[in-house]
């Protein structure tokens, strides 16, 4: 078995020109890339010296650098945040503890409790490397390939007032979510101006729900018929963990209508 | 691969492969006291602390542990001469049973109570959400970790 | 209620600082030095038999030292199953078959420098199969054209009923009175199927041995086992070694519930050891403690009672059904189980037949499980309790405590089911299941909450109650040992082979020595499970340590306490019947004069007709009073989804005189948390060609601390007058009432009855959705 060669960069740029070489990975939190088959990886680089794991607040933005953990971010920020509320029973404790942004989005599962809080919130990413610069993490996961020599340092979104829900759909508190459904919200006094909803775990690995979102705008929570919701939601949910797909799909549609008037009702 | 690593406060010279996990380097090394139940990161029978957090061992790789960063593991908070408080109120309570699962949820409660001293049942069970243990149902390590906050807070 | 000084006292385990501080040691905290790594090579298919094995690849490998298969192994039927000799389960396995019974069944053992090399080693073995159509479905094993997955040469070493042509692991029947009149003086018939599926324990340590040649050149196993002496026995016998150059060590184990009473692993590390005379490693990995090891043993429990209007039952029939899986180890005796401990709880019943088999399918292995078919049998009892009080508009707990055997009351039962032999005729000296089924409704406000369908938006709530007794231990088939010697400060070493796999076995078994002896606790030094040098014990399983090895121990402290005694006498010149122990001492009431323990230990070393005080004693029990338990559930079903969520569990347990309260509660609460897991979110998921899906602890969901819901335990105690002080077993019974309690919950909220676990969100549903279009 080749030796595998670990770097420790201590710049950005020192890390770009890691990246140029072949085969090398990137070792976030390592909780990934510990379980995988490292034969053909001739080249691991941490992180760990890049200073990339602070959550810088302010009143019109949050930038969370990509080595921060989902502990550090659910540590950081306000217990209404929709990152939160989405990250504070995504895996275990220890997991938690190691589980990095950057690698959450370099790596999508069908689990992920992340990508979709970060997409409603309009997340953009900041990329060091070949491509550097700023994208929306939309157009990032579009043309994944054509950022695999890059790395993200930070994502940032606007610090807006909201009301969201998540809901994880797991035989146990912290088991890997079968499907979520991530929902942002903003209202002006209780009416809907914006909303955004999200199921995790279709066969497009994303969803997006344009018409129920349309369906939201300028309503109250009086207004919003359950029934409704639930018959614009048609998802086939995926995952080797599915065992009944009809269930599911009829699942989504409930927890999605559920997820709505549980971001409303605020905590 | 060669490092020095800061386990319980004491420095040690590891050998290891790059791809090797710190649960295999710290047991090669003599710290048996860091058990490994499953190796997929959810029995949490290998969770040392790092830098005061809770991680498990079986995720993390050796090479990425740096020289400046602090491991514990359970001999490192108390030992059989002189007991952390929390181990105490372990045997105390009746909280181990085969005690397999033990390290891990001492170190957990440990990691815990540093940071909220004063912790609701639903807080400690939260802490413990990667700990497994079937033997005990959990009903008397909620307890231990609750009488072990109280002992703590009368220090 | 007796006063004791430390028996029914919640003594602080003997082993628990040392476990807490991480000083005790696990199989795998033993060092070898130039050890070999064994990694096992199994079968892809579920039915196939090995044409060839080309090993030459493996062995060019730098760093592998063998490979071991059919081939090169040689081949002694025996079976894994941890039980006595001649064992109740067929010799039906080999150390390494040609015939490949399961996907996970064992090809070949590579045994490497290292575990890296192992590994990478394994991966290249040459195997050619012919692939066998496999036998998945257990109600098809027996029909004449299904795949024969054994042979007639498999039978049991006992003798017991063996059919391998029509795929028959094991077959029981016994029958009372007359069905036929039974059923004709009913007023109606229910007839109905449940089925109990595949669970694995999840032991957190997985199994794991290490063996190796002493100073001596004696062969040493270090095992997490259960079964320490049956370990031995089976080594010497599969690999055709001479018992007495075996010795076998239980360390500290990381629990074991069933799942080390199986002598699968030793076998294997052993012939490593004793063809390369090098210490050998042999520990799986959780995917093959799931897939490999051994499992719950799915039941299809028929139940069909014929019932009077006044509830009365007049005829009972047991129609079991049990999946052994690819061998046949506990086949027999978790099949009479299912029996044996469940029928003779309503022993009023005048007319009833048991009619059990176990056959083989292509499946991975079921062996002995906590419960040990007692879980699989409740889930059928209790709910046909539900649906028979439900018909007639009775109310369940009163109709339970009207049936139920009483004090002084007995079953033809016990004597017709044994386990392999015939059983054993007994009285039931205590029972104070009204008092635990008291207990059990008024913590979850039965009455307030059953039948009335308390709704919370979606949701609707209910209760629902199960009833279970077990055993304490196999009479006059099961043997336990124990030795004491004295120490001139008044302390005594007490060797003793009951094993202690967390239960803390060691404690109550010092518990009982020193309340014999009038003794604090520490005073007892305790060295258990050791073939060399502690006396027999069967091991632990069939709840038997507090019972059986409890009266060794008491027997054997007893005989030590008259040595004292007579040594006491000698030194005061006093009458024995004058003399009494209290706190260390004897004293002479008359002479007003005493002695302490020190003092006539150093008398007996050193003084005058000097001897070693020691004493040794066996125990064979002739009876297996049960512990029975109340259990009781409140649940809240998402009437859209099917979603149950668990909202409070009650347990009530009668175990006699509970010798360590804190420990009796340790093991109802683990047993109730495992067994609510069985019923809710643990399952086997195969494909369609045999192959476990799940093996790992993220696709198999045990619960955190996290998930469990509000819980209260109880230990009632009651006076078993055949007991050590008092006790009754404690550590199996409370795993056999969640599942049924739960699923009469989910009856009581939403009318739907579910004959299956786990009641998972989408099998709630289909049910819900079924019971609709009917």
């Amino acid at each position: 078995m080749k030796n595998i060669n670990w770097y420790y960069p201590v710049s950005l740029s020192e890390t770009s020109s890691l990246l140029e070489k072949e085969s090398v990975v990137i070792h976030g939190g390592g909780t990934n890339l510990s379980g995988r088959d490292l034969s053909s990886v001739e080249g691991i680089i941490c992180l760990k010296h890049l200073g990339l794991d602070s959550v810088k607040l302010n009143d019109e933005t949050i930038e969370i650098g990509a080595t921060s953990t989902y502990a550090d971010v659910v540590k950081a920020l306000p217990p209404e945040h929709i990152l939160v509320k989405c990250l504070k029973n995504a895996a275990n404790t220890p997991c938690r503890n190691k589980i990095t942004l950057g690698g959450s989005i370099a790596f999508v599962p069908t689990w992920s409790d992340l990508i979709a809080a970060l997409l409603a919130l309009d997340a953009k990413l900041i990329l060091a490397g070949k491509n550097q610069g700023e994208l929306s993490l939309e157009d990032y996961l579009a043309k994944k390939d054509l950022y695999k020599k890059n790395l993200i340092t930070a994502v940032k979104f606007k610090n807006i007032p909201h009301r969201s829900a998540h809901y994880r759909d797991a035989k146990t508190v912290n088991d890997m979510a079968l499907f979520s459904v991530t929902v942002l919200l903003e209202l002006d006094a209780d009416v809907i101006t914006s909303a955004k909803a999200y199921i995790v775990g279709t066969k497009e690995l994303i969803t997006r729900l344009p018409e129920v979102e349309a369906y939201l705008q300028g309503k109250a929570k009086a207004d919003i018929d359950e029934k409704v919701i639930e018959d614009l939601v048609n998802v086939e949910i995926i995952g080797s963990r599915i065992t009944d797909p009809d269930y599911m799909s009829l699942k989504a549609k409930i927890q999605t209508a559920r997820t709505i008037i549980s971001a409303l009702e605020g905590d | 691969m060669e490092a020095r690593l800061n386990v319980n406060g004491k420095a040690v010279k590891v050998e290891f492969a790059p791809e090797e996990l710190l649960l295999d380097t710290l047991r090669n090394h003599g710290f048996t006291e860091v058990k490994s139940g499953c190796k997929e990161g959810e029995c949490g029978a290998c969770i040392v602390l790092l830098n005061g957090k809770p991680i498990n061992s079986c995720l993390t790789f050796t090479a990425a542990v740096l020289e400046e960063d602090k491991l514990l593991t359970v001999k490192g908070i108390g030992n059989l001469h002189e007991p952390h408080v929390i181990q105490q109120a372990f045997v105390d309570i009746g909280a181990v049973q085969c005690g397999f699962c033990t390290p891990g949820i001492v170190l957990a409660s440990y990691a815990l109570l540093k940071n909220n001293p004063r912790p609701s049942d639903e807080e400690v069970k939260k802490a413990m959400d990667g700990n497994l243990c079937r033997c005990t149902g959990y009903v008397k390590i909620v307890e231990a970790v609750k009488l072990a906050a109280e002992r703590l807070q009368k220090k | 209620m007796k006063k004791y000084t430390t028996v029914g006292k919640p003594e602080k385990k003997v082993d628990s600082l040392s476990l807490a501080t991480g000083s005790s040691k696990f199989v795998d905290d033993f060092e070898l030095i130039d050890a070999l790594h064994c990694k096992l090579v199994y079968s892809p298919y579920a039915y196939a038999e090995i044409i060839d094995i080309d090993d030459s690849k493996v062995r060019a490998l730098d760093g592998v030292v063998d490979v071991l298969h059919y081939k090169n192994v040689k081949q002694i039927l025996h079976t894994s199953a941890g039980q006595g000799f001649p064992e109740p389960s067929p010799y039906d396995c080999l150390i390494f078959d040609s015939i490949m019974r399961f996907v996970g069944d064992r090809v070949a053992m590579v045994i490497a420098d290292s575990e890296k090399i192992a590994e990478q080693a394994a991966k290249l073995l040459n195997v050619k199969y012919k692939i066998m159509e496999p036998l998945f479905d257990p109600e098809k094993a027996m029909d004449p054209e299904s795949p024969k997955l054994h042979d007639a040469s498999h039978a049991y070493p006992i003798g017991a009923k063996y059919d391998a042509d029509r795929n028959l692991a094991a077959e029981v029947e016994i029958s009372f009175g007359d069905m036929k009149k039974g059923e004709e003086a009913a007023d109606f018939i229910i007839d109905e199927t449940y089925h109990a599926h595949y669970g694995q324990h999840c032991a957190i340590e997985p199994h794991s041995v290490k063996t190796m040649f002493d100073e001596m050149g004696r062969l040493v196993i270090i095992s997490s086992t259960q079964v320490p002496f049956h370990v031995r026995r089976i080594v010497a016998q599969a690999c055709d070694y001479p018992l007495k150059k075996i010795r076998v060590i239980k360390p500290r184990i990381g629990g074991g519930f069933g799942s080390k009473q199986e002598v699968f692993l030793e076998p294997l590390a052993a012939l490593a050891s004793i063809r390369h005379k090098r210490p050998a490693r042999l520990i799986i990995s959780r995917a093959e403690v799931f897939q490999c090891s051994r499992t719950r043993h799915p039941i299809r429990v028929r139940l069909r009672t014929g019932v009077k209007n006044d509830g009365e039952i007049t005829s009972l029939e047991m129609d079991s059904l049990l999946n052994s899986g690819a061998y046949g180890s506990h086949a027999l005796t978790v099949l009479s189980n299912c029996g044996s401990k469940v029928l003779p709880l309503f022993n009023k019943i005048e007319n009833m037949r048991f009619l059990g088999r176990s056959v083989y399918t292509n499946l991975p292995v079921g062996g002995a499980y906590r419960g040990y078919g007692a879980t699989q049998g409740y889930m059928a009892l209790n709910q046909h309790f539900d649906i028979i009080t439900r018909r007639l508009d009775l109310d369940l707990p009163e109709y339970i405590k009207k049936w139920h055997i009483q004090e002084g009351e007995t079953s033809g039962v016990f004597e017709a089911l044994g386990e392999g032999k015939d059983g054993v005729p007994q009285i039931v000296n205590s029972c104070k299941l009204d008092e635990c089924i008291d207990i059990c409704i008024k913590e979850i406000d039965w009455y307030n909450k059953r039948d009335k369908k308390i709704k919370n938006g979606d949701k609707v709530r209910g209760v629902g109650l199960a009833v279970s007794m077990q055993g304490s231990a196999i009479p006059l088939v099961d043997m336990a040992a124990a030795y004491m010697k004295m120490n001139e400060d008044g302390s005594f070493n007490m060797n003793i082979g009951a094993t202690d796999i967390g239960t803390g076995s060691d404690t109550i078994l010092a518990q009982i020595a020193a309340e014999v002896l009038g003794i604090p606790l520490d005073k007892i030094i305790v060295y258990s499970s050791d073939t060399d040098r502690t006396p027999f014990d069967v091991g632990a399983y069939a709840s038997s340590t507090t019972y059986l090895s409890g009266r060794a121990v008491q027997k054997c402290a007893n005989k030590i306490k008259k040595q004292i005694l007579g040594v006491a006498a000698e030194m005061m010149n006093a009458e024995l019947d004058d003399l009494y122990v209290e706190e260390s001492e004897v004293f002479d009431k008359k002479q007003k004069t005493s002695k302490t323990y020190s003092e006539i230990c150093c008398y007996s070393l050193y003084d005058k007709n000097q001897f070693q005080i020691q004493a040794e004693a066996s125990e064979v029990v002739e009876q297996s009073p049960p512990p029975f338990m109340c259990q009781t559930a409140e649940v809240e079903v998402d009437t859209k989804t099917g979603d149950v969520k668990l909202l409070e569990f009650v347990s009530a347990v009668d175990c006699g005189q509970a010798i360590n309260p804190q420990l009796a509660e340790g093991q109802v609460e683990g047993a109730t948390v495992n067994g609510i897991a069985y019923a809710m979110t643990e399952e086997y998921i195969f494909s369609d060609k045999g192959n476990l899906l799940n093996k790992g602890f993220k696709s198999y969901k045990i619960p955190t601390a996290a998930d469990i819901p509000p819980m209260k335990s109880y230990v009632v105690e009651s006076h078993e007058e055949s007991g050590p002080f008092g006790a009754k077993s404690v550590s199996e019974i409370g795993i056999n009432g969640p599942m049924p309690a739960i699923a009469n919950a989910i009856y009581d909220a939403i009318g739907v009855r579910m004959y299956a676990a786990p009641f998972t969100p989408e099998k709630v549903y289909r049910a819900m959705q079924k019971q609709l279009k009917t």
